[in-house]
């Protein structure tokens, strides 16, 4: 297994008392409350964390794409997969993701991918996503378009970085006369795609198609759902495609802590990851997310069944119970994620070890503990640790 | 004087019978001709000549934004930026420029812009650019609307950077409902505006405007040009809007190469120099200038000075008309002591690659340069400048 380190970036110094005028931290909070001073100083430790992280053993880094908001302050990944181009030694840059089909010139990311991965000799991953709902309302664009706009883009990008130039390209929505990428990825034939995703259906037939075949990635979910959706790409891979989906394409992301001592673990790690759940995360019930046509209703109901439980009033003990997250000892948080593994044989496992306001010393605490005790026991995990799939229990559930 | 080292980060592996096959190294020039194994060697080798112009104490390092051609392999020079960001400490890292309004999102550079500015505690420069005649092929963007979209893209980015969000912006290209920048800049109001121009006279009235007095950076041209449009500049400045234009307005661009000798210095440069103008550079003219691009004033202008340095130039041409700086550590110092006490830029970014200029030697010209005449010119001001005489300029 392959172990990553994930992060938001978020604006830790947010003055909470926003929540008395604001009903969220997306879109249309002032950037009155963002001070580019502390943004400095945020943004030069959390890349110092990805940097601590790679040079102790991590596999990989990964950076994101929100536009906005305080959740995390990445509207350009690029720039930050940029940023640790030079400074990572070996490690991954996974881009989770960029979102494509939001643009109308999706070969201008297709080209800044391409030159990072010339850059760091084919380290770079590229996600695509289609963008949280959030993100049409920023980009004035048409999220009923959405999920099409996404496809063609990939179509667009996938045939510039393998195909030799010029072309023309005439599409629904994108229309080139010329289309000759330069630079060419490093990679032949391009970078890893992920997908990293909610759990919308559209998505993972998509993912698993075996044209594709692409890494598909949970984010953060109750733990019963996150094996759900994984199960639910197997299955698909199988029953409409006839094959057996690799656990390498099986990818899962969650916040993690590790402390001394359980208790440690949950004392330090509580304030933190309350604010990210509580305060930063984007409240599914509000319309901004899920934006008229965004998603199908038969997604749309799956995802607010699966995610509606996460928003609001969460305590750490409740996401411990559900596998939201994994926080305490070294032991447990060993034992939980081998155990994760075993259930939903995830060749990619994405730890984020800083998460809402967690300040700078506990988040390189946890980084430090994490490399020394838990990453090496999981680095050697492979498909003899997982039980298997078993398509007639997905089907049952 | 600031002095910045540009690089445009060439694909000088370019196999130059293939790229004779072609009309130019621009748009059409296929991709295939790129071997990636070689771009991870060039860009890396690039991207550490720029970090050691930082150590060698320039007070800038450049880069730029190009798409599909061999001449200048970034497209993107947010990612050449960020990854310069923490590579290099002390200098201004300058974006000469980005093509905004060749976007239908340029608020997407202007977050970039503004995370980098974040990144490096402010020391970013914006250049705002409309991007040369062949980005609107490979973009397949209309050029006939390209100065009023880079303008409305400008007072859009400026919104953005300085007023509160959210606000609703509604222009004639651009409409976008909740503009609310995260991140905002570093520096306040936002990083230092620089225009870079080919001599556009709408692109020099707009910059000198008192709004704006932005940074006009003339590029590459023979010298007597070079000083039409930097007195352009200066002569806008009093004539249209009343005020005198600072040096700290004015910047120049041209490549540089510094060996022990002028002869040495020649017979180095001549072949990567030729290269840069007539295998990289060279454009057919419709792809320089498509229908629409240029007002027609503004095309007569350009078409008659820029038709001089398109094609087949030679090392000595070049320098004779003083496009290019060639030569020993005196030769170079004066060189630019004279050019800058007749135009009194305060601004000079120097090409130090060029072409297919091999490792050692853009290294060693660096070096030299770094050494010999660095010191020697940092130190100029308005003192050394003659001072600018209207007249003279609108008598030309």
């Amino acid at each position: 297994m392959k172990v990553f380190a994930f992060h938001l970036m978020p604006y830790a110094a947010l003055d909470m008392s926003y929540a008395e005028k604001y009903s969220s931290v997306w879109l249309k909070l002032p950037n009155s409350y963002f001070d580019p001073k502390i943004g400095y100083e945020l943004y030069n430790r959390y890349l110092d964390e990805l940097e601590l992280a790679a040079e102790l053993g991590f596999d990989g880094v990964c950076v994101n794409e929100h536009h906005q908001n305080a959740y995390g302050l990445m509207p350009s990944p690029v720039v930050m997969a940029s940023a640790l181009a030079g400074r990572t030694g070996d490690a991954k840059i996974a881009i989770l993701g960029n979102a494509f089909g939001l643009r109308e010139h999706p070969l201008t990311l297709a080209e800044e991918h391409a030159m990072i991965d010339c850059i760091t000799g084919g380290r770079l991953i590229t996600g695509m996503v289609r963008g949280v709902g959030c993100e049409y309302f920023s980009m004035g664009a048409n999220p009923a378009y959405s999920l099409e706009r996404h496809i063609e883009a990939h179509d667009l990008v996938i045939r510039a970085w393998t195909e030799e130039g010029p072309f023309a390209f005439e599409g629904k929505h994108y229309h080139f006369e010329y289309v000759n990428t330069w630079p060419r990825p490093y990679q032949q034939p391009h970078p890893p795609i992920w997908c990293p995703s909610q759990g919308s259906s559209e998505t993972i037939k998509w993912a698993a198609h075996p044209d594709r075949k692409y890494t598909y990635l949970q984010t953060y979910s109750a733990f019963d759902s996150v094996l759900r959706y994984l199960n639910s790409y197997r299955a698909a891979a199988r029953d409409l495609y006839g094959y057996a989906a690799t656990s390498k394409q099986i990818a899962w992301c969650t916040p993690a802590y590790v402390a001394d001592t359980d208790a440690q673990a949950i004392d330090e790690a509580r304030p933190h990851i309350q604010t990210m759940f509580n305060k930063l995360l984007p409240k599914i019930s509000q319309s901004m997310f899920v934006p008229p046509g965004y998603m199908s209703n038969e997604s749309m109901k799956q995802i607010f069944a699966h995610k509606a439980t996460l928003r609001g009033g969460q305590t750490i003990e409740d996401m411990i119970a559900r596998g939201v997250i994994a926080v305490g000892s070294p032991d447990t948080v060993r034992s939980i994620l081998i155990e994760r593994h075993r259930q939903a044989g995830f060749d990619h496992l994405l730890l984020m070890p800083q998460f809402g306001t967690m300040p700078g010393e506990l988040a390189e605490k946890n980084i430090r503990l994490l490399a020394a005790e838990v990453i090496p026991a999981l680095q050697t995990l492979n498909d003899d640790d997982y039980i298997g799939f078993e398509p007639a229990a997905a089907a049952a559930e | 004087m600031n002095v910045f080292m540009f690089h445009l980060m060439p694909y000088a592996a370019l196999d130059m019978k293939e790229r004779d096959k072609h009309p130019s190294a621009w748009v059409t020039l296929p991709n295939k001709l790129f071997d990636p194994k070689i771009g991870h060697e060039l860009y890396n080798r690039y991207l550490d000549e720029l970090e050691l112009a930082d150590e060698l104490g320039f007070d800038g390092v450049s880069v730029n934004e190009h798409h599909q051609n061999a001449y200048g392999l970034m497209p993107s020079p947010v990612v050449m930026a960020a990854s310069l960001a923490r590579r290099t400490s002390n200098c201004k890292i300058a974006i000469l420029g980005n093509a905004f309004a060749l976007r239908e999102h340029p608020l997407t550079l202007a977050e970039e812009h503004a995370m980098i500015d974040c990144i490096t505690g402010g020391r970013l420069i914006t250049g705002f650019v409309r991007g040369i005649g062949a980005e609107f092929y490979s973009m397949a963007a209309n050029p006939t609307l390209s100065h009023e979209r880079h303008m409305e893209a400008h007072d859009l980015i400026i919104r953005a950077w300085t007023e509160e969000g959210p606000f609703a912006f509604e222009g004639k290209h651009y409409h976008f409902e909740y503009v609310n920048m995260w991140p905002r800049p570093y520096q306040d109001p936002h990083p230092p505006i620089w225009c870079p121009s080919l001599g556009s006279t709408e692109t020099i009235e707009w910059a000198a405007h008192p709004d704006r007095k932005y940074v006009y950076a003339q590029n590459y041209s023979p010298f007597t040009n070079v000083c039409k449009f930097l007195d352009q500049y200066r002569s806008t400045a009093q004539d249209m809007y009343g005020y005198e234009a600072s040096s700290s307005q004015i910047g120049w661009t041209a490549p540089v190469y510094v060996a022990d000798t002028d002869e040495q210095a020649v017979a180095e440069a001549t072949e990567h120099m030729e290269a840069l103008f007539n295998k990289f550079l060279y454009l057919p003219f419709e792809t320089l200038f498509p229908p629409g691009y240029l007002t027609a004033q503004s095309y007569k202008r350009v078409a008659s000075h820029k038709r001089g340095i398109m094609g087949s130039q030679t090392m000595e041409a070049l320098i004779e008309n003083g496009v290019v700086i060639v030569g020993s550590p005196d030769t170079v110092r004066k060189k630019l002591i004279e050019c800058h006490e007749v135009l009194g830029f305060s601004t000079f970014v120097a090409l130090m690659h060029f072409g297919t200029l091999p490792a050692d030697k853009t290294e060693r010209s660096m070096r030299l340069f770094a050494e010999e005449v660095l010191p020697a010119i940092q130190p100029l001001s308005d003192r050394e400048y003659r001072g600018f005489e209207p007249a003279s300029a609108a008598a030309e």
